[in-house]
């Protein structure tokens, strides 16, 4: 007897992980914020608007708790998730070179610019919010996600070798 | 006259459909006689669709045991009017009744947006918290960041901040066992540290994925106390050093 709040909620959970990867970059920590913005949600849920669409009221929720996580890992960082962080860090020199000899990855060249950049990219190109919506998600005006985002695909271009 | 020259912006929101429908036809037919324009046009076009077609678009599935717990959780909300009372055992000694019942009303109100209900099930059921010499000294000195091993486990220092009243609370890390972990808050008032918040969870059931719920819970707390950001570490040394 499921609800539909709760149904469209757990459709939404892999998109959720997805933007969550795209913010924080390892695997553990985007389990656990999609899990806490879902647990947030669900105790909110009185709070949104069911005219509105159920996307950018939850990306905003992962959003925050991202943020809310990074504010406390700034001053020492909780050590269970310092201790998941293993970010390959494995170069040898031979990889490395053929690396820079072939063109980056779209996802290296995700990884390489601003978290904001990243962040405004993902929601409008890859999840296909309205400017607005992204806006709402990033608390931002409208105009602010337009410049941004407008810096971020060159940017972006710059880092593919696009011109 | 010609035609004012579109901005990046422009270009980019007529890319995007963003556009309003008569702007969106003044800048298709700029388009025409303005290859530089056009060019712009076809470089935004490209960075979305390039990003639509990378791995950063790709699925990403969640593990069931994720989903399983959401759905759990969104069932028990269901059945459940008024959220249950937090099942905080008062340690003996460590705080005072009125400062149990304010910390409680605090975390249960509703206004929270957080449901007790949500915190893991083993909350509040582990061996106290008992402030003793060793956790004393290391409340004292120990700075964020570092660990200290006390007669009764391990004790991390997390970060330093001060309440809405301006007391100096330590979040701490305290592991009495490998496999339980205890996330606590202690705040410095009439010369002692006194207990504020302790979340905690055996290693049995949940493993892993009730590290959001310890995190949901002490971050409604520090919401709810209006803590402030937390402390540099030379703000933390300074404001250690001022209880001496």
């Amino acid at each position: 007897m499921a609800d539909r709040f709760s149904e469209d909620l757990i459709a939404l959970l892999p998109r959720l992980r997805r933007f969550a990867l795209s913010l924080c970059r390892v695997a553990d920590l985007a389990d656990d914020l999609v899990q806490l913005t879902a647990e947030r949600a669900l105790t909110a849920r009185d709070r949104f608007d069911p005219t509105s669409r159920l996307e950018p009221w939850l990306f905003r929720i992962l959003r925050n708790a991202w943020l809310d996580t990074a504010r406390r890992r700034r001053t020492a960082g909780l050590p269970v998730e310092l201790e998941d962080i293993d970010k390959a860090d494995s170069h040898d020199g031979v990889a490395t070179v053929e690396a820079t000899m072939m063109l980056r990855s779209v996802e290296e060249a995700m990884d390489a610019l601003s978290d904001d950049h990243r962040a405004v990219l993902h929601l409008v190109c890859i999840e296909e919010l309205s400017y607005a919506e992204a806006a709402q998600v990033l608390g931002i005006p409208d105009g602010t996600v337009m410049s941004r985002l407008a810096r971020a695909r060159l940017a972006l271009a710059g880092q593919l070798g696009m011109k | 006259m010609p035609e004012p020259r579109h901005d990046d912006e422009t270009l980019m929101a007529y890319v995007d459909g963003e556009l309003p429908t008569d702007e969106a036809r003044q800048v298709s037919e700029a388009l025409r006689a303005d290859p530089e324009a056009a060019a712009r046009v076809a470089l935004f076009k490209a960075t979305r669709q390039r990003l639509r077609e990378s791995s950063v678009a790709d699925a990403s599935p969640v593990k069931d045991e994720i989903v399983q717990r959401i759905r759990t959780l969104s069932h028990e909300q269901q059945g459940r009017q008024t959220t249950r009372v937090i099942p905080f055992r008062r340690a003996a000694g460590v705080w005072t009744p009125a400062a149990l019942a304010a910390s409680v009303a605090l975390i249960v109100g509703a206004s929270l947006g957080y449901a007790i209900g949500t915190l893991p099930r083993d909350v509040g059921m582990m061996a106290s918290i008992v402030v003793d010499e060793g956790w004393r000294q290391a409340l004292d000195g120990l700075p964020s960041g570092e660990s200290r091993d006390l007669p009764d486990g391990r004790l991390t220092a997390v970060a330093s901040f001060r309440d809405g009243s301006g007391r100096l609370c330590r979040e701490v890390e305290h592991r009495p066992a490998a496999q339980e972990r205890t996330i606590a808050v202690l705040c410095h008032g009439t010369g002692e540290w006194r207990l504020r918040l302790r979340v905690a969870t055996g290693g049995s059931d949940g493993g892993d994925y009730e590290a959001a719920s310890i995190h949901g819970a002490v971050d409604a707390f520090l919401n709810a106390t209006r803590a402030g950001e937390p402390l540099r570490r030379d703000e933390e040394a300074a404001a250690l050093k001022a209880l001496r």
